[in-house]
């Protein structure tokens, strides 16, 4: 352990009766930078390199017999123990939203109110991005991170899994809202899937743009004081009917494209964040 | 058994640097990591558990990077934070099978060792309590039993008995020494008493840098004929206070008994004394190493 220790070294008598007493003195860097000038010049080939790392690999793996579950079982424990509260309130969330589109289906049932409705269907599908934004925060910043980031089953594949859940309920609610406000006020669902998806990504991209921005992450009032007026702003930018003609769908579909872009880039970023590990613990020391 | 080789590991978060220039093996044992407060501890154990990653520097797992080994690497780890955050509406039991269910233990598995930890830790009675409802040093003991579910061959406690009485640290200080027989075990600590009893070999860290590596012995001689004991007038301590480094001090009467480091007599009627290992790490943390 002591490597501070300096070896000391003497050479004496040597045959012919010439005596030699020499004191080499080394420090473990100049050690250490002899052996790496030494081993520069030594030409590499990089296929035995990965080779031994493979064999090295195996051998770590066959040392460490641990008992592990098979994937299928580990996913069905994961879903038994995993806290349940907040998507069973997403799903609540959800059927809650599909539910006052149908009453407001039977307040505004004329071709005249199309308007109010395709409104509706825009608005009510952000309120579910909340849920969405405080799973994936209840899984990496709630403290828990930290310690699943040193499991087998790792925080990156808990987010991912987080995200694929939230992201799947969230679709099937705007789809059937889609389906249910198009059928009954006879607009194309194209249409009305670009006027109901811009919004719902403009308002994903900015919850999640917050959640790497560590000031607003780590406090939930300042993340929705952030978010309130980008709801305002979405709501008071998407009532021009000019935005509502044929000839503006090029700017809807515009619009979807540079959401997809933006929103897939901040889950690169947040799950690189994810990986370097800073926004686990925010305590440095 | 395995061992854990760090080569000039660095962290820096914007202009701060947490750890400095670490290069040190660490194989089976119990390492007792020491140091003040900011002192580079945790951050150095966050990197070790593959949380942080390092900003420059290498870990290595039996010559393999950390990285590299992902999964397998964090099979063989156990890890109790310093605050580690729990779903409150949790009981014992469902909290220890979540985290089963995250290091990937067959469900049989996870029951049997689930009853003998809580046992172990004490919680047996409580298994199906709420976890808002535990005192801190309940809660650090079922970190402490989460830690152990995968029966690890790296251990990794920070502060593990902070927050716990004395019967209970007595008790931890015991499984920990026993578990360090055949694993690696690093335990970070402000309590120098229990890395004096179960430590087989100190980590002293100050300022990011490690200052010390080795056995308690090398440590203690590293103080050696610089600690004193005396007897002062109460009159003369504030002044002794602002010259020399007071390691303890104890009032008889009119007089004060006083125990200082210093590498010269500070006292007239001083006598040398038996250097302890908080002497040692008082002597290396106030006159050896950097400050930022």
């Amino acid at each position: 352990m002591n490597r501070h220790k300096n070896p000391n070294r003497k050479r004496t008598a040597d045959k012919k009766g010439f005596r030699l007493t020499q004191s080499i003195q080394y420090s473990d860097h100049a050690l250490k930078s002899m052996f790496t000038a030494a081993d520069a010049l030594l030409p590499i080939d990089e296929t035995r390199r990965a080779g031994t790392c493979r064999l090295l690999q195996h051998e770590f793996r066959s040392r460490t017999v641990r008992p592990l579950q098979d994937n299928r079982l580990l996913f069905v424990s994961l879903l038994r123990y995993t806290d349940r509260h907040l998507p069973c309130l997403h799903l609540l969330g959800c059927i809650a939203m599909l539910l006052m589109l149908l009453t407001m289906s039977l307040y505004f049932p004329t071709p005249q109110d199309a308007g109010v409705m395709v409104f509706a269907s825009m608005t009510l599908p952000c309120f579910l991005v909340f849920f969405s934004v405080f799973e994936f925060r209840q899984i990496c910043f709630a403290g828990m991170g930290e310690l699943s980031k040193t499991c087998f089953f790792h925080i990156r594949q808990l987010a991912a899994l987080s995200m694929i859940f939230s992201g799947i309920l969230n679709l099937i609610a705007v789809s059937a809202a889609i389906i249910l406000v198009g059928r009954q006020w006879k607009i194309r669902l194209l249409h009305l899937g670009l006027y109901v998806l811009v919004p719902f990504l403009f308002m994903q991209c900015v919850c999640f743009g917050c959640m790497l921005l560590e000031k607003i992450r780590r406090h939930t009032w300042l993340c929705a004081a952030f978010l309130l007026p980008a709801a305002v702003f979405c709501l008071a930018a998407f009532q021009r009917p000019a935005l509502y003609t044929e000839s503006a769908l090029f700017f809807w579909a515009a619009a979807l494209f540079a959401g997809i872009v933006i929103f897939a880039g901040e889950m690169k970023l947040l799950f690189a964040k994810l990986d370097k590990g800073e926004i686990l613990c925010t305590d440095w020391n | 058994m395995h061992r854990l080789e760090l080569t000039d590991l660095n962290k820096t978060f914007r202009n701060k640097t947490a750890v400095r220039d670490i290069s040190v093996s660490l194989e089976h044992g119990v390492y007792g990591l020491l140091g003040e407060n900011g002192a580079g501890k945790t951050t150095l154990m966050r990197m070790l558990c593959g949380i942080l990653e390092p900003t420059s520097g290498t870990i290595l797992c039996d010559g393999i990077p950390i990285r590299q080994l992902g999964g397998d690497y964090r099979m063989l780890l156990g890890y109790l934070p310093q605050d580690f955050g729990y779903y409150k509406e949790f009981t014992a039991l469902r909290f220890l099978h979540y985290m089963a269910a995250l290091k990937a233990l067959p469900e049989e598995y996870a029951h049997s060792r689930i009853e003998e930890l809580l046992e172990l830790v004490d919680l047996t009675a409580e298994r199906k309590h709420r976890l808002k409802t535990f005192s801190g040093g309940m809660i650090r003991r079922i970190g402490i039993a989460q830690a152990l579910l995968n029966d690890p061959e790296i251990l990794m406690l920070d502060e593990p008995t902070s927050g716990l009485d004395p019967g209970e640290r007595v008790r931890f200080r015991n499984i920990i020494s026993s578990l360090g027989k055949n694993r690696l075990v690093l335990l970070s600590t402000h309590i120098v008493s229990d890395v004096e009893y179960i430590a087989d070999r100190i980590l002293l860290m100050k300022d990011g840098s490690l200052l010390h590596a080795g056995d308690e012995s090398l440590l203690l001689s590293k103080a050696a004929g610089c600690v004193w004991k005396c007897l002062v007038p109460e009159a003369q301590v504030e002044l002794l206070e602002r010259q020399r480094l007071i390691g303890n001090l104890r009032h008889h009467g009119p007089e004060v008994e006083l125990r200082i480091i210093s590498a010269e007599k500070p006292w007239p009627e001083a006598e040398p004394a038996e250097v302890t290992l908080e002497d040692a790490y008082l002597y290396c943390i106030k006159y050896t190493g950097r400050r930022r």
